[in-house]
């Protein structure tokens, strides 16, 4: 296994300039390997996806780096792909179109596309809605043709800002399921950002907590539970111990 | 089915009353009363047989296609100007910055004033009515299409970005799909700036044409004439209308509310 870490975040500090200052992240430290789940966990407003954007290379911190594979993230790049909180699905382009966008912006032929995009939408769980235009598919569902787009595109690394967070709790905790089933076929290296403690600890190898704004790394829990992980996990004794600790990490003043 | 018919009903009954109230002041006995001679208010049956004889004598025709062929080249000219300049404009900053005092600066001017400079530069040819059409085109579309560029959802084009995009495939299809509606709204717009333009640069300086109908109806103390160009331009408009709104509908089939509107 590859013990270089594929994600190194190092002395990050980001603050915004308005009127005055707003310090949004201070002193982020951690690293994250080949194949690892990690999920970041903090209060709404800490800065996660500010964190996030970082990473992806859509903004520039104000100090410190992000260094991914052994480079310092000067822009986005198609090795790292984002999940945005909003439905980014392109309304204008089917679900095959939209699987296949990251993959005719590399050049793949069409056979190619047509033979990736059909696997990628099979394991998503939508075949036979290759044609159908997303305002005729649910939330859920949209979701699963932003996680076929993502993965089809080939990246190393998934970046997720609380791909759920919109959805109800059912059609969440299936696609929480989903997306553990994808990850453990096809691996990658996935950050993950929600404020739910049972969806990180669910999905996660490792959890970070931020404190609220301006967030800082206050702890960071390794999840040694078993995988493969099913719902049912979420209802045993040692979960929601997890849980607990959790919980009272958030709520602690520092 | 049943709506379908109570609106037809309607329809006729709301004709009829219009018809028959025209009808009626315009009897000669009647219209004597307000206007010195009944070529100002003709008889509906006048009317009818003015619209036969340019029928028959093909000079409806003739000024209807001379129209149509003036407004579809300078609609079809501005609007794919329109739409470059607008993609450029809202699309590149620099660009943008260079060009946008122009636009501020002229775009106000309403084409109408312009007919005279045209005319003086360019003749009373077709080449006149044509750029005047193209420069009222060009503008509205131009801003509705920079409007269009501009109001595209940040989260698609970072999304067409992380997952690799070039310039040019964002462009082709992120940006301009987007800017879709906002597009075809500007098309719309515009259609109504170059009926009015036609017509006007039609009366002002033309022998042919459904404007120069109007005029020479004017000229001629022959409101039945009158009738005839505006007939013709409200059927033309009519056309075009239907015909935008079809292509309007099938390029925003994707979006979550069609607003079909009226
Ligand atoms: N572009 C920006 N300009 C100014 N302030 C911003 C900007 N982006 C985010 N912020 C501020 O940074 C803080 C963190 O935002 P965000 O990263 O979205 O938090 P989270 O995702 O954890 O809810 C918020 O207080 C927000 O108002
Ligand atoms: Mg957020």
């Amino acid at each position: 296994m590859n013990l270089k870490p594929k994600i190194i975040v190092r002395n990050l500090f980001m603050s915004f300039k308005q009127e005055k200052e707003i310090k949004v992240l201070e002193n982020i430290n951690f690293e994250i390997s080949l194949n690892e789940f990690v999920s970041i966990i903090g209060p709404s407003g800490c800065g996660k996806t500010t964190l996030l954007r970082i990473i992806a290379g859509f903004l520039k911190p104000t100090k410190g780096e992000v260094i991914c594979d052994g480079t310092t993230v000067k822009g986005p790049s198609p090795s790292r792909v984002v999940v945005f909180q909003k439905d980014a699905v392109f309304p204008w382009m089917s679900v095959r179109q939209n699987v296949e966008f990251g993959l005719l912006a590399k050049g793949v032929s069409q056979e190619e596309r047509t033979r990736i995009s059909n696997y990628f939408i099979e394991l998503v769980g939508l075949k036979g809605f290759e044609d159908n235009l997303p305002k005729t598919l649910s939330g859920g569902m949209r979701k699963r043709v932003d996680l076929a787009r993502a993965y089809a595109a080939g990246p190393e690394i998934l970046l997720m800002d609380e791909p759920f967070g919109s959805l109800d709790a059912q059609t969440k905790s299936k696609m929480q399921e989903e997306l553990l089933k994808i990850w453990e076929r096809e691996k990658r290296t996935i950050l993950f950002i929600t404020h739910d403690i049972s969806e990180a600890l669910y999905l996660s190898d490792r959890v970070i907590v931020l404190t609220s704004r301006p967030g800082k790394t206050k702890k960071i829990i390794k999840v040694s539970l078993p995988r493969p992980r099913k719902n049912e996990l979420k209802f045993t004794p040692e979960f929601a111990e997890l849980e607990r600790e959790v919980w009272d990490l958030i709520q602690e003043k520092i | 089915m049943k709506q379908q018919k109570n609106t037809l009903y309607y329809w006729i009954v709301s004709y009829g009353i219009t018809i028959t109230i025209y009808s009626i002041i315009s009897l000669p006995q009647i219209s004597i009363l307000f206007f010195p001679r009944p070529e100002i208010l003709p008889p509906v049956t006048w009317v009818f047989k003015k619209v036969c004889n340019v029928l028959v004598s093909g000079l409806l025709f003739r000024s209807t296609i001379r129209s149509l062929e003036r407004m579809t080249s300078g609609y079809i000219i501005g609007g794919v100007l329109g739409v470059s300049f607008g993609l450029l404009l809202g699309w590149s900053k620099k660009v943008d910055y260079m060009i946008n005092p122009y636009v501020q600066l002229i775009r106000p001017i309403p084409a109408l004033a312009l007919i005279p400079l045209f005319t003086l530069w360019f003749g009373i040819g077709e080449v006149t009515k044509i750029l005047l059409i193209v420069e009222g085109v060009f503008f509205v579309t131009l801003i509705s299409t920079y409007e269009g560029v501009k109001k595209v959802p940040i989260v698609y084009i970072e999304a067409a970005r992380c997952l690799g995009a070039s310039n040019h495939l964002l462009l082709q299809k992120v940006v301009i799909p987007a800017a879709v509606p906002y597009i075809l709204s500007g098309f719309r717009v515009a259609l109504a700036t170059a009926w009015a333009i036609i017509v006007a640069a039609e009366i002002v300086a033309s022998k042919e044409g459904l404007g120069y109908l109007i005029i020479a109806g004017s000229n001629h103390v022959d409101a039945s004439l009158i009738y005839v160009g505006i007939m013709g331009i409200g059927f033309l408009a009519y056309l075009f209308d239907k015909v935008t709104r079809l292509i309007n509908a099938r390029l925003t089939v994707w979006m979550e509310t069609r607003g079909e509107g009226e």
